[in-house]
């Protein structure tokens, strides 16, 4: 070949492998350029009301998935109701602890109650702020989200300030995770008028009917018994030197709920007869009788997403079933799903029901009676809480079976509506205030047993009974006053004679100084600027 | 260095220039002197004579047995003993070659009769190994990096599923540690330290498709041509955003160009068993010891003499799940050859292996095929290989206290049987002992039924252009650009069958479970190389881009109720109930995309300067930091080849020193790090029916300015080769810092979502390492040694979050954070309270006070174990968690032993790793009526018995058991003979006549003895950064006794 061509030609060729290179190169932008196929951006959500729905159920889901730190439980282990259990005294330590009110800041029931509330106060706040966003067509679709969303913020910032006290009150997403290292805690006053504000905006436009396809949702009478129960939590807390609370001064600066709003409130609700008891009190935790008619607000629980994740902790049935459960029950056929033995009722408990309620037998499951056997473990009654309970006849269709018993937890139900209102009443309307009580109390025990006055002590009675393994008696023990909580409490650890496991119930001596509240958690105080965040609870300082 | 006994002839060659070696040298001038004489009978006197001495450059001796011939003719004569030649008869104008093996032939043209003295010199491209480097190769006494070359066939003596788990301690500075003995397992390598507190793993590259480490389950040993490791910055800085942890480049067999086929099988089988069993107590020391622990709980007897009586049964649990004479075996069948245009390389292999544990329930087989072909056209080259592999595996949880494996063996109760008369199965359940997850683990894989099904195709095509042969002008430009995927297809089968067990352990529906992965990858690279020699001055310029895409996608279904019972009929379409139909699957993909260039610069082959560049975008990483730019350089001076050594020249044969410096990326960080992704798990219900609403709220809080971890790295090195190249020495000195890792920041719970992931904290590796061979042949026994071993300390530099601190691990129950790093300490260590021994009296108790006198340990009682209260705030917490251990060995290394004679051949390898302890948690302490290791008999029962061994309790007030403490921490530094081999190659004669070129025979053995004081199964319990050296029940790697055939036609 001549010596030019040969020339040429490789020219050539350097050319076309150069061109080849820099094709190569050349389309790297777009090919580093990759969005993910499995999720949207966050910019690229909330456009639609679709989303936005999915947006507010984002809420809802930091409002019921409570993983290990199920609050309900947790209160009923703080309260004479309910022993922690669980297999031995290092089993659940966090909750050992908390029953002997010995927490200490790296409590991780602390941390994990904490973590859940600000996660769902989060949630929440993005969703106000990405509402103006969406594209709304629906008429009062709008408002009504907003109106849950605040509901439910609220409730955070009302576990969080009844946990707490003192925590840091964050309205908005902030730019920059620094700019929340600084943010000092609020006073137990400042919260819960923040909550007041969240509570009363959301009572104004959430309605009133929930059609049946959007049961779960928050319907106006929700509102209202949160209102309520607060109120009576603010006033009796108010008693307490260092909480910072005066009685009937819960407001959000404009009005203020006080005992006259909240009468007003829940007649509201018992007059508007949406609402009733069910005839058989054994019906209520029937399984089959969810939603019922006298269910104002319960959180839902379901197998349907086929929970199974042991390390993310995405539970979406009712965890807490399989806690209080039985640990080996014989014989299979008594239909109880084996379980861990946590949340123990007390005899304390058990004593406190009069003869013949029929309460009694539907609160509390005797394992000594109704099993031929079982493993009797730590600080163990021989009593169960058959509200709660996993039976085998509810095991999921997927996922781990620990994790998907489609049982709802019944937050407030309308019976609370009724004694509430025989409290609110008392005084002012004695008349009025029994015959709500003796709604809740004939149910039962049939109209032989109604009483023509009642006092505080009846109502706390019947409270007790009624809402046995519920999660209310510690928040009702605290408002009562320190004394009170004080005398139940270590009442509750007095063995009975002839208890086979006198040694797994060590002296406990309640803590007044605690208002039964957490210690903040020592994470929270690493991972924030040094001196933000203060124990401010005396028991903690 | 690595030595090649089955090739004794090409090692032979290399040595050839060691004349001072007596009995080489007596050999040769025997066989010289023969063929001088011969050869001298047929002188002839015509034409011009040509006489003269050869004499060798290296020491100015003569050279005898040069072959001094007529350039194109077959005239020719050897020199003499003492380098003498005379060549008569010579045409006039011809041209006279001398040559020589392991010496450069000299030519010189003749006009008339002469004396022409020749001075030969050695040879040194031929001594000269090629060493394969990221993009290119390399002379391996050119090399100005830390670069370790591992020979196939050195792989090839181990019998390992995978062949970078033969590289164990053939290299220093490479830490490679079974994560368990299961077959099919993977591995955890550490090139030079823990780097990350993420994915420490190195870069793999096979055959230039960059791959990970598991990807290499496909490669059949037989097909390695050699395994480079690339441990400094500057030789990985080639690659950029993911050398930073080192990288190991993998290059299968091509062909050879005018080379007959070689047919070649290897093939062994072997029977393996589990090399140790753990003393656990029988029935009657259970009972006994679990009584006295229930008797100290204050809870009276466990077991009345009435129950003991009854119990028939002693069950040695490790008996039951152990399977002994487990088979293994490998079969492989090579094909290589070539003609003057085309080379192949071909095999076809099949390995399986049943595991140690489990019968049927743990084993890996694998079929695998391989084509390889290159053709030359000549300016131009187009070769290309594919692999196809179908992997069949099933195994049994490792290292898990929840699942069935060994860890049930080691703590169910001995009374239980495994079977009860009536075949039922025994459970502890009915002997009233509730012991949660444990429970009989025959039973339990009775009903595990699952099996994955791996089919792969690897391969790539290449073209490459030689412009030099278009023209003189170009010679040493060429362009290579070539094109490599991989396309695995994994299924998965699971079928949960219906049963009952016990309370814990049961089913209420039977159900089918299938998952099907796809992994896809491909890499496509285009390089231009241009090599050239100025006079003294060589050099190579190297510049490229490549463009790489991996994906994977999956899909997973189940379904419950099947309408038949077993595994075989384990399809969802035989399952009936709708409404347990689940299904899952997701997509991921990673792009990365290069261009990089590097200089390689000579002077007289004895001044060496490389310098490489490398820019990388990664789809990793937002738009504030898509791009990276990985720098590197290094020099390298051959001062042997100084004039001013000649002196010398006779005690060193090359000595070199090299340094380096360079950095390095790792985007081993997970897709999507930079921004954040709506997350669609946050469920709720709303309606009569409830109905599920998939809520959406972010996954995490973005950080768009996310970017690579770096990596730097500082190198000294030192090449000696000494004693006429038997002794070779290298020795390393490296100081490695990595920096902005990724840390999820920890910021407070209350920002309500999780942290982004930052770029935080740095760690330094530094350390030393050596490697030392010899090899010689001694009259008929050739023999080689090699030992190598390195020192690395880690230490972090940096936290920076809050807490300045990571934590992870579980160690037994309840007992989390077991490993930790904060500044100063290595990455990842034990964490925990330190003891003080056991409480002896309640003197002792009652004396351990705090500096206000206050008890400690207030509820302790004698027999206790006492805890050391380091911050000294009067109780015993997790504050007074301390260094309790290192997971990470402080020294590890290796010795190989060979030698050769008569056709026979020995080889044995031990490897070393010590200084590294463990964390012993096989015992579920959280359970009363679990068993107890049979050590446990020397408890503490009473003042004096024990000081280490704390009393039996159920009720552990003191909380001897849950504290994380280095009460579990043991040493479990370890020297294993892991492979020790005989053969024998039967005599050429005798082969010949059956026609076949060699044919030898090997007995074997992999892990015959170790040596360690630690107690649990096995030493070796590898892992990640922040699960390492924890033993929770592992599975161990058993001893294999095995006998092989290697054959070649």
């Amino acid at each position: 070949m001549p010596k030019k061509r040969i020339m040429k030609k490789s020219i050539l060729y350097s050319l076309s492998i150069l061109a080849l290179m820099l094709a190569g190169y050349s389309c790297t932008q777009d090919f580093l350029e990759l969005e993910p196929k499995t999720g949207l951006t966050e910019a690229n959500y909330y456009k639609n009301e679709e989303q936005a729905l999915l947006a507010v159920t984002a809420v809802y889901d930091a409002y019921s998935v409570q993983n290990w730190q199920f609050a309900p439980v947790m209160s009923d282990i703080w309260s004479d109701d309910a022993f922690c259990g669980g297999s031995d005294a290092t089993d659940m330590a966090q909750w050992q602890d908390m029953e002997m009110f010995k927490m200490e800041p790296e409590n991780n029931s602390s941390s994990d109650l904490w973590s859940r509330c600000y996660a769902g106060i989060y949630r929440a706040n993005l969703y106000l702020q990405k509402q103006e966003g969406v594209e709304w067509v629906t008429d009062g679709l709008k408002e009504r989200f907003e109106g849950e969303v605040k509901f439910l913020r609220a409730y955070f910032y009302w576990d969080l300030v009844r946990h707490y006290g003192w925590v840091p009150l964050i309205t908005e997403v902030l730019p920059d995770v620094e700019d929340y290292k600084s943010i000092p805690q609020s006073t137990p006053n400042e919260i819960l008028t923040f909550i007041a504000g969240d509570l009363l905006a959301a009572v104004a436009i959430v309605p009133p009917d929930i059609a049946a396809t959007e049961t779960g949702r928050v319907s106006k009478a929700a509102v209202q018994a949160l209102m309520a129960r607060i109120y009576l939590y603010h006033t009796g807390m108010s008693a307490y030197s260092g909480m910072g609370l005066t009685a009937e001064q819960w407001s959000d600066g404009t009005t203020t709920i006080n005992k006259g709003y909240v009468q007003t409130a829940l007649d509201e609700i018992i007059t508007g007869l949406k609402y009733s008891l069910v005839p058989d009190y054994a019906d209520l935790f029937d399984w089959e009788n969810q939603n019922n008619s006298e269910s104002i607000l319960e959180i839902q629980y379901s197998d349907k997403a086929k929970s199974g994740d042991w390390g993310g902790w995405n539970i979406n049935g009712n965890f807490s079933s399989v806690w209080m459960g039985v640990r080996n029950p014989q014989p299979s056929s008594a239909g109880i799903f084996p379980g861990w033995s946590f949340d123990i009722p007390t005899w304390s408990l058990a004593d406190e029901f009069e003869a013949g309620d029929p309460r009694k037998h539907a609160t509390l499951f005797d394992a000594e009676t109704e099993l031929t056997d079982y493993n009797r473990a730590y600080m163990n009654t021989g009593y169960f809480n058959r509200k709660y309970m996993a039976l085998n006849a509810y095991i999921g269709s997927g996922g781990d079976q620990a994790h998907n018993f489609p049982r709802n937890h019944m937050d407030i139900r309308y019976a609370d509506v009724l004694l509430m209102g025989a409290e609110v009443w008392l005084a002012d309307n004695p008349t009025k205030a029994a015959g709500y009580l003796n709604q809740v109390r004939t149910r039962s025990l049939g109209a032989g047993a109604a009483k023509s006055t009642i006092t505080l002590d009846d109502i706390y009675h019947e409270r007790r009974v009624e809402f046995g393994g519920e999660g209310l008696r510690k928040w009702d023990l605290l408002r009562r006053g320190e004394t009170y909580a004080e005398q139940m409490i270590n009442a509750s650890f007095e063995i009975p004679s002839g208890a086979a496991n006198p040694q797994h119930f060590t002296n406990r001596t309640y803590k007044p100084d605690t208002f039964g509240m957490f210690p903040i958690p020592a994470s929270e105080i690493r991972n924030t600027n040094e001196g933000v965040l203060k124990q401010m609870v005396p028991a903690y300082q | 260095m690595k030595q090649d006994p089955s090739c004794l002839q090409k090692d032979t060659l290399n040595q050839f220039n060691l004349n001072s070696n007596p009995n080489l040298k007596f050999m040769k001038q025997t066989i010289m002197t023969l063929l001088f004489i011969v050869c001298s009978l047929a002188l002839n006197a015509q034409g011009l004579q040509i006489k003269g001495v050869v004499t060798s450059a290296d020491d100015g001796l003569p050279v005898p047995g040069v072959a001094v011939s007529v350039k194109g003719t077959t005239t020719g004569i050897l020199t003499d003993l003492n380098g003498y030649y005379v060549l008569n008869n010579v045409p006039a104008n011809s041209t006279l070659v001398f040559s020589f093996v392991g010496m450069i032939t000299q030519e010189r043209t003749v006009t008339q009769s002469a004396t022409i003295d020749v001075i030969m010199t050695s040879d040194e491209e031929l001594l000269d190994e090629i060493v394969v480097v990221g993009y290119g190769t390399q002379k391996k006494s050119l090399i100005t990096g830390a670069i370790a070359k591992v020979e196939g066939d050195d792989l090839r003596k181990a019998t390992d599923m995978r062949v970078t788990q033969a590289l164990q301690g053939k290299t220093a500075g490479v830490v490679i540690t079974s994560n368990n003995g299961q077959p099919g397992s993977q591995i955890s390598v550490r090139i030079r330290g823990t780097g990350t507190n993420g994915d420490a793993e190195p870069l793999y590259i096979i055959d230039g498709l960059p791959m990970s480490g598991a990807g290499t389950d496909y490669l059949n040993a037989a097909d390695i041509e050699s395994i480079e490791i690339l441990k400094d910055a500057a030789s990985c800085a080639i690659y950029g955003a993911r050398g930073a942890n080192g990288v190991v480049l993998i290059t299968t067999k091509t062909g050879k160009t005018d080379t007959k086929m070689i047919v070649t099988y290897d093939g062994y089988y072997g029977v393996q068993n589990p090399w140790k069993k753990i003393p656990l107590l029988n029935t009657e020391e259970y009972t006994m010891l679990i009584n006295e622990a229930s008797i100290n709980g204050g809870q009276g007897v466990a077991f009345t003499e009435a129950d003991i009586e009854s119990y028939t049964s002693d069950t040695d649990w490790q008996d039951e799940m152990f399977y002994y004479n487990a088979p293994k075996q490998n079969h492989s069948l090579s094909f290589t050859g070539g003609t003057d245009k085309l080379e192949y390389s071909s095999s076809l292999s099949y390995f399986s292996q049943d595991g140690i544990v489990a019968e049927d329930k743990s084993n890996f087989q694998r079929i695998g095929y391989r084509l390889n072909a290159i053709g030359t056209f000549g300016f131009f080259k187009l070769g290309g290989n594919m692999n196809l592999a179908n992997i069949e595996n099933k195994g049994i949880a490792t290292n898990d206290r929840y699942a069935t494996g060994l860890n049930q063996a080691l703590n169910m109760p001995p009374i239980v049987p495994v079977k009860f008369s009536d075949g039922t199965w025994g459970t502890p359940e009915a002997y009233g002992i509730g012991i949660q997850e444990i429970t009989n683990p025959v039973a339990m894989l009775s009903y595990t039924n699952s099996n994955t099904r791996t089919n792969k195709l690897i391969g790539n095509i290449f073209g490459e252009i030689d412009f030099g042969k278009f023209t003189e002008t170009l010679k040493g430009l060429s362009f290579r650009s070539s094109f490599g995927g991989e396309y695995a297809m994994v299924m998965w089968d699971n079928y949960i069958p219906l049963y009952y067990l016990d309370a814990m352990h049961f089913t209420t529906v039977d159900r089918a479970q299938k998952s099907n992965d796809l992994y896809t990858r491909w890499n496509f690279e285009n390089v231009l190389t241009y090599t050239r020699s100025f006079d003294v001055h060589n050099f190579t310029i190297m510049a490229g881009t490549t463009a790489f895409k991996d994906q994977h996608e999956n899909l997973y279904g189940e379904k419950a109720d099947l309408i038949f019972d077993d595994f075989e009929h384990s399809y969802i379409d035989n399952a009936t109930d709708p409404e347990s139909a689940n299904a899952a699957g997701g997509f991921q993909e990673h792009t990365v995309s290069s261009l990089f260039g590097r200089l390689n610069y000579d002077l007289m082959d004895r001044y060496m300067i490389t310098a490489t560049v490398r820019r990388d975008g990664s789809s990793r990483f937002g738009d504030e930091n898509k791009y990276g730019v990985f720098p590197s350089a290094s020099i390298g001076w051959v001062i042997s080849r100084e004039s001013f050594m000649s002196g010398l020249s006779n005690a060193i044969d090359m000595l070199k020193i090299r340094a380096s410096w360079g950095q390095n990326g790792s985007e081993n960080i997970g897709d999507f790090g930079y921004t954040s992704v709506m997350g669609n798990g946050n469920i709720y219900y709303y309606g009569d029916s409830k109905t599920q609403y998939n809520g959406a709220s972010p996954t995490k809080i973005a950080n768009p300015s996310l970017k690579w971890e770096t990596s730097e790295q500082t190198n000294f090195g030192i090449d000696l080769s000494t004693m006429n190249s038997s002794l070779m020495v290298t020795f390393d000195y490296y100081i490695k810092t990595t920096k902005d890792w990724l840390v999820t920041a920890p910021v407070p719970m209350m920002v309500g979502n999780s942290a982004p992931t930052i770029n935080g904290g740095s760690v330094r590796n530094s350390g030393i390492e050596a490697e030392v061979s010899y090899k010689k042949q001694f009259g008929d026994l050739y023999f080689s040694a090699s030992i190598n071993g390195a020192f690395n300390k880690n230490e972090v530099l940096s936290i920076e979050n809050t807490e300045q601190r990571l934590q992870g691990g579980d160690g037994g129950f309840g007992q989390s954070g077991v490993l930790f790093a904060e500044v100063g300490t290595p990455m990842g260590v034990f964490y925990g309270v330190k003891t003080l021994g056991v409480f002896q009296n309640q003197g002792e108790i009652d004396a351990h006070v705090s500096s206000t006198g206050a008890k400690i340990q207030p509820n302790a009682v004698p027999g206790d174990i006492i805890f050391d209260d380091y911050n000294k705030d009067g109780q015993i917490s997790d504050a007074d968690r301390v260094q309790i251990g290192n997971p990470y060995p402080d020294f590890t290394g290796g010795l190989n032993l060979n030698a050769e004679m008569y056709g026979f051949d020995f080889y044995m390898f031990l490897y070393a790793a010590l200084g590294q302890e463990i964390y012993q948690a096989t015992r579920r302490y959280d359970m009363n009526y679990t068993n107890y290791t049979a050590d446990w008999l020397d408890r503490w029962t009473g003042e004096g018995t024990s000081n280490y061994l704390p009393r039996v309790t159920f009720v552990d007030n003191n909380i001897n058991m849950k504290t994380v403490s280095d009460f579990f921490i043991q040493d479990g530094s370890f020297i294993r003979l892991r492979n020790i081999s005989f053969g024998y190659t039967l005599p050429a004669k005798v082969t010949d006549y059956v026609k076949i070129d060699r044919l030898r025979l090997y007995v074997a053995a992999e892990n015959l003895v170790t040596f360690t004081k630690y107690s649990g199964y096995d030493p070796e319990i590898g892992g990640g950064v922040f699960d390492n050296g924890i033993d929770r029940g592992i599975y161990p790697q058993p001893r294999t006794i095995m006998t092989g055939i290697n054959i070649t036609f």
